[in-house]
């Protein structure tokens, strides 16, 4: 070996097993002795067992509603509530995305552009931002192409399904507090993931449709991917769901304000998982396969022009917008945010039947889920345009060999500790949280326990996926290239077998 | 072999070819049968080795087409020179000598270090045989020699146009092809360009 | 329907394999490189390359061309690092005239060749990156070769292809800012070197992508003649600065670094490594820089090397590239061969894409690293 070398030796052996299972081990330990042997903090979990929880925080959601407003100019309650409002709520909010959209593009090409040490858009408008309305008229002066062979109306209608599916999601999307929503159902989530699924018929039918391999090809893995990865995404709700009690996306945000906690806290495990899949799920780099430029071209939109393919790229940004808004609704506390309520107060008093209130309380909480949102969006970019892309078989061993298991194991085991956490007269051991008429009580002790128990699941779920996935973890360059050429090996078998060669 | 009997034949070869031949014009050609390969090669090949000479300190070494292949396995396979590189494989056209073709052969080790040029005779027409089986490389290095000169090698597993599209009429580097000439035909058969007029002047000439 | 007629979708089903097209026009194929896929699934379980889209007949026009006039043509056959292949023309052609080339010309040349061996490996890592999917390394790898490109217009007057070298030397020596613009480019660089570095080297996917793709060993890769950094990241030691000098090679300080196994983050090491060789090479040329003409004295005004026949190769970032030159002593060459790095190394994608799957094949051509100009003369 070349002595230029020697630096790579040493470094190339990168993280081992115990740089990762260590600092979870330690973690655990603190959090374990903060949450049982402390005795100061044994006292707070006795108080906390015989005190009943403070009252929820004093101002509240405003109950003033433009409805009452639209009422004044004659027409009935229940046209106004259910059929006025929301069909201005939706003008706006379908105006207030498409420019979103087209911004986000505006956002991506400038994120990228201050990542890659260049200026990105500058030409149109000031500092470029006016380029969202050139790059759409030119789309739209594009002509409408449809390639030869393809079947011609679902090529010409796959677009619109994926549209309306990301579009038809955004009226579940708790935005903001009170009217600050177009409506809220009580199996809101359910019916986001539903629907958000339907969004894949949009892609596969473009790749069948479109008559071109490339396009197939990427339909395919898109489909695979977004299958899989929906299992993991799905299951990765389901333990801050426990918490939330509640399908609802105004309550799953109710139930953050409430306890005072951000489900992040008490589930970073499935909050990472959520992320990681919601990129996958919304195509995004490092999962950005069935779109992968530099292999298959544009994937599964590589035959449309002009301004259906522009009705692709905002169904993807729509759906990165809901994806993201998913995330801050059920981990990061949606529109709520620490010392609001105080802030409003302020401005417009504590009286929540005001229409001042009403009006400054919504539109504070429309501004802290943008900012949410946005910065949510701003850490997929920088993903983005840092990491290079999986292969095909790496995606779908990160997605059924790590994020299905260990959000499995999440479940199971949030599901346990929410059990053992519970007070004594209601079914559980510790008395750590409690279960009262407005939700949940969760002290001190009891954020103490499920972090312990969160990094213990991560710690003891990474452990053991590392034994079982040993070809697709591992960090010692020659077992990756042994477990490679294995896997080359069978691929060949394979494929002779199959009689191709 | 002996010392002696190298210095004897070395002594005899400058008697024979006063060293260094000067041709008119041309570069140094300095005789090589006392190189060690060449003496090696001739000990084995004998007259298949037709020629052995040094220009500009390279060795270059002639042999019959019908032994080329086996001084090139021997090259190769030997364990003291190991040539186990094959970097060329090209063809020089000359239409005035007999035979036309001269196949060029340039080979290297990677551990020796030492570099030898074999060169053959090939009459126009003949087949060459290949070197495919031996290196790999070779390959595509005689399908562009087929392809530029058309010289055809036998048992080459996969002999078709390289470079050229297939179909391509004629064979480029050969003396005989102009330089400035077009393919019109082809052109207009196979990229579908027809709009070129009749009279068309390809004489490279601008009218300002 | 016939009894006997072939039932259709049994014959559609027979064959588990696709046939996918992938170029000319393609974003990875780096330039017009035709790759027919024979894929198994995803697996590729066979391929062929069909060049020649870029094919020109440089070698056919360089019969009917004077010798000076010959250079510039091979500025386009490697067009990312014309100056290299500048270098092996103009010293084949001088090797064959016996023209003694002054010491200072010698050096600058090699700067040149060095430098241009840093801006080719840039664009080789930017590319490989961003087929890879690393997008952002592409714009970090341009930044630092603009400085260099900006180097040699300074000094040549052109960019990309430079027409660096005349036969016998330089047109003119360099100019007064090079040494100073050369240095502190030198002290700038290895610090983007690591910057590159902290990005791939150690990344997980980087390895997942990387690792154990496209494994050639050393008696492999000897067979199907691949030379240049694709040779020495299977482990042979085999560098022409080395193993047959050239110019003032021998006198510089450098080492040649070389792969383990050959797989495809080995040629990714092997080509890092070699960008900070070159500039230890750069740095000590500058040093060393002697004083004096960087014209031969007694190069006469019409070339005509005396008949006879050279064989010259060098270094090519790619690999080593070759000029066989026969002249007939007049003032055209009479028979001119490139002997191609690229169109060589290309022949190995066959067998190091065979049993991976279609998202390598990527990542191999890219870590063959292949220039169209010269694959297809």
């Amino acid at each position: 070996m070349n002595r230029a070398w020697g630096n790579f030796a040493q470094r190339r052996k990168g993280a081992t097993v115990s740089s990762i299972v260590r600092p979870g081990l330690v973690s655990f330990a603190v959090s374990l002795f903060l949450c049982v042997f402390d005795a100061p903090l044994r006292e707070v979990a006795a108080q906390t067992q015989t005190q009943a929880p403070p009252p929820p925080p004093s101002p509240v959601v405003p109950t003033w509603s433009p409805v009452e407003l639209i009422e004044s100019l004659g027409v009935s309650h229940g046209f106004a509530e259910y059929v006025v409002l929301p069909a201005i709520q939706f003008a706006v909010l379908l105006a207030a995305i498409l420019t979103a959209v087209a911004y986000l593009v505006y956002l991506e090409r400038k994120v990228a552009a201050f990542i890659q040490a260049r200026l990105g858009p500058m030409r149109v408008g000031p500092v470029g931002l006016l380029q969202p309305l050139a790059d759409g008229l030119k789309l739209l002066a594009k002509e409408d192409l449809v390639p030869q062979g393809a079947d011609r109306l679902v090529f010409l209608f796959a677009p619109v399904i994926a549209i309306t599916a990301a579009l038809g999601l955004l009226v579940l999307v708790p935005f903001g507090a009170a009217w600050g929503t177009v409506t809220d159902i009580n199996i809101g989530l359910l019916f986001l993931l539903a629907v958000a699924s339907v969004g894949v018929f949009g892609i596969v039918l473009a790749g069948w449709a479109s008559n071109s391999k490339y396009a197939l090809m990427g339909a395919m893995r898109s489909s695979a991917q977004l299958v899989s990865y929906e299992v993991a995404v799905g299951m990765a709700l389901i333990g801050p769901l426990l918490f939330a009690r509640s399908l609802s996306m105004q309550e799953i945000v109710e139930a953050q304000r409430f306890t005072g906690l951000w489900f992040v806290v008490l589930q970073p495990l499935a909050f990472a998982i959520y992320f990681i899949g919601s990129l996958a799920e919304t195509n995004r780099a490092p999962f950005d396969l069935p779109e992968a430029e530099s292999e298959l071209v544009a994937g599964f939109h590589v035959e449309y022009s002009g301004f259906r393919w522009a009705i692709f790229f905002m169904a993807e940004y729509t759906n990165i917008i809901i994806t993201s808004a998913i995330a801050v609704t059920v981990f990061l506390g949606g529109w709520s945010f620490p010392g609001l309520e105080t802030a409003v107060s302020w401005i417009a008093g504590t009286d929540p039947s005001t229409p001042l209130y009403s009006v400054v309380f919504t539109l504070a909480t429309l501004g802290v889920f943008t900012v949410k949102v946005a910065l949510l969006i701003y850490v997929v970019m920088w993903i983005r345009w840092t990491l290079p892309r999986y292969r095909y078989d790496q995606l779908m061993d990160l997605g059924w060999k790590w994020l299905i298991p260990v959000s499995l194991a999440n479940i199971l085991i949030t599901a346990l500790a929410f059990l053992l956490a519970m007070r004594p007269d209601q079914g559980g051991v510790f008395g750590l949280l409690e279960v009262t008429k407005n939700g949940l009580w969760i002290g001190w002790t009891g954020t103490a326990w499920f972090i312990a128990v969160n990094i213990a699941t991560f710690t003891v779920a990474a452990w053991l996926l590392k034994k079982l996935n040993r070809t697709s973890w591992t960090t010692d360059i020659d077992a990756l290239r042994r477990a490679e050429a294995q896997k080359r090996a069978g691929r060949l078998a394979t494929a002779t077998e199959r009689g191709a060669r | 072999m002996t010392n002696d009997d190298r210095s004897n034949e070395t002594s005899s070869e400058s008697r024979t070819t006063p060293a260094p031949k000067k041709a008119k014009g041309g570069v140094d050609v300095v005789d090589a049968s006392d190189d060690q390969l060449v003496v090696r090669l001739r000990e084995r090949f004998g007259e298949a080795i037709t020629s052995a000479v040094s220009m500009v300190g390279q060795r270059i070494v002639t042999v019959t087409i019908e032994s080329v292949s086996e001084v090139l396995a021997y090259l190769k396979s030997d364990d003291e020179f190991r040539f186990n590189l094959l970097l060329d494989v090209t063809a020089v056209h000359r239409p005035e000598e007999d035979p036309q073709f001269e196949l060029v052969y340039q080979l290297c080790s990677t551990t020796t270090l030492e570099r030898v040029r074999i060169k053959t005779g090939l009459a126009d027409g003949a087949p060459a045989p290949t070197v495919c089986g031996i290196w790999g490389t070779a390959n595509w290095l005689e399908r562009e020699c087929y392809d530029m000169f058309g010289i055809v090698f036998e048992g080459h597993p996969d002999l078709r146009r390289i470079l050229l599209p297939d179909g391509w009429e004629g064979h480029p580097l050969r003396k005989e092809y102009p330089v400035e000439f077009r393919e019109n035909r082809w052109i207009a058969e196979n990229l579908n360009i027809h709009a070129l007029p009749d009279d068309a002047d390809f004489s490279g000439k601008v009218e300002i | 329907m016939s009894s006997d007629a072939p039932n259709a979708s049994e014959h559609v089903f027979e064959h588990t394999e696709m046939l996918l097209n992938m170029g000319p026009q393609h974003p990875s194929t780096h330039g017009v490189l035709r790759v027919l896929l024979k894929l198994d699934g995803e697996t590729v379980v066979d391929l062929d390359c069909d060049i020649g889209y870029l094919h020109r007949g440089v070698e056919k026009i360089c019969e009917h061309d004077t010798y000076p006039m010959i250079t510039p043509y091979f500025d386009r056959l490697d067009y990312v690092a014309a100056i290299n292949g500048d270098l092996v023309y103009v010293e084949a052609v001088e090797r064959l005239m016996g023209v003694e080339v002054p010491r200072k010309a010698q050096y600058l040349r090699v700067i040149l060749a060095e430098l241009q061996r840093i801006t080719s490996h840039l664009l080789w890592l930017a590319t490989h990156a961003l087929d890879i999917g690393a997008a952002t390394i592409f714009l970090y790898t341009f930044r630092e070769r603009e400085e260099i490109l900006k180097i040699i217009e300074n000094f040549i007057g052109a960019r990309l292809t430079t027409h660096a070298f005349r036969i016998g030397g330089f047109e003119w020596d360099a100019n007064p800012e090079f040494e100073r613009d050369v240095r502190a480019f030198l002290d700038m660089f290895p610090g983007r070197i690591d910057e590159y570095e902290t990005i791939l080297s150690e990344n997980r996917i980087w390895l997942a992508r990387t690792v154990g793709i496209g494994v050639l060993s050393a008696e492999n890769a000897i067979d199907i003649g691949l030379t240049g950094p694709v040779l020495r990241a299977s482990g042979v030691k085999y560098d022409v600065r080395r193993a047959a000098p050239y110019s003032t090679y021998p006198e510089f300080d450098f080492e040649i670094p070389i792969g383990e196994t050959g797989d495809t983050y080995d040629r990714y090491l092997v080509r890092m490594q070699e960008m900070r060789q070159s500039i230890r090479i750069v740095q000590q040329a500058l040093d060393g820089l002697p004083e004096g003409d960087v014209m031969a004295a007694r190069v006469p005004r019409v070339i005509k090397p005396p008949a006879g026949e050279v064989f010259h190769t060098n270094e090519s970032p790619k690999g080593e590239i070759g000029v066989y030159l026969v002249s007939d002593g007049t003032n055209t060459p009479y028979r001119l061969r490139v002997r191609p790095p690229c169109f060589v190394n290309l022949q190995a994608l066959k067998q190091l894409a065979i049993g991976h799957l279609m998202a390598d094949v990527v990542a191999l051509i890219g870590t063959v690293d292949i220039v169209l100009g010269e694959v297809d003369r």
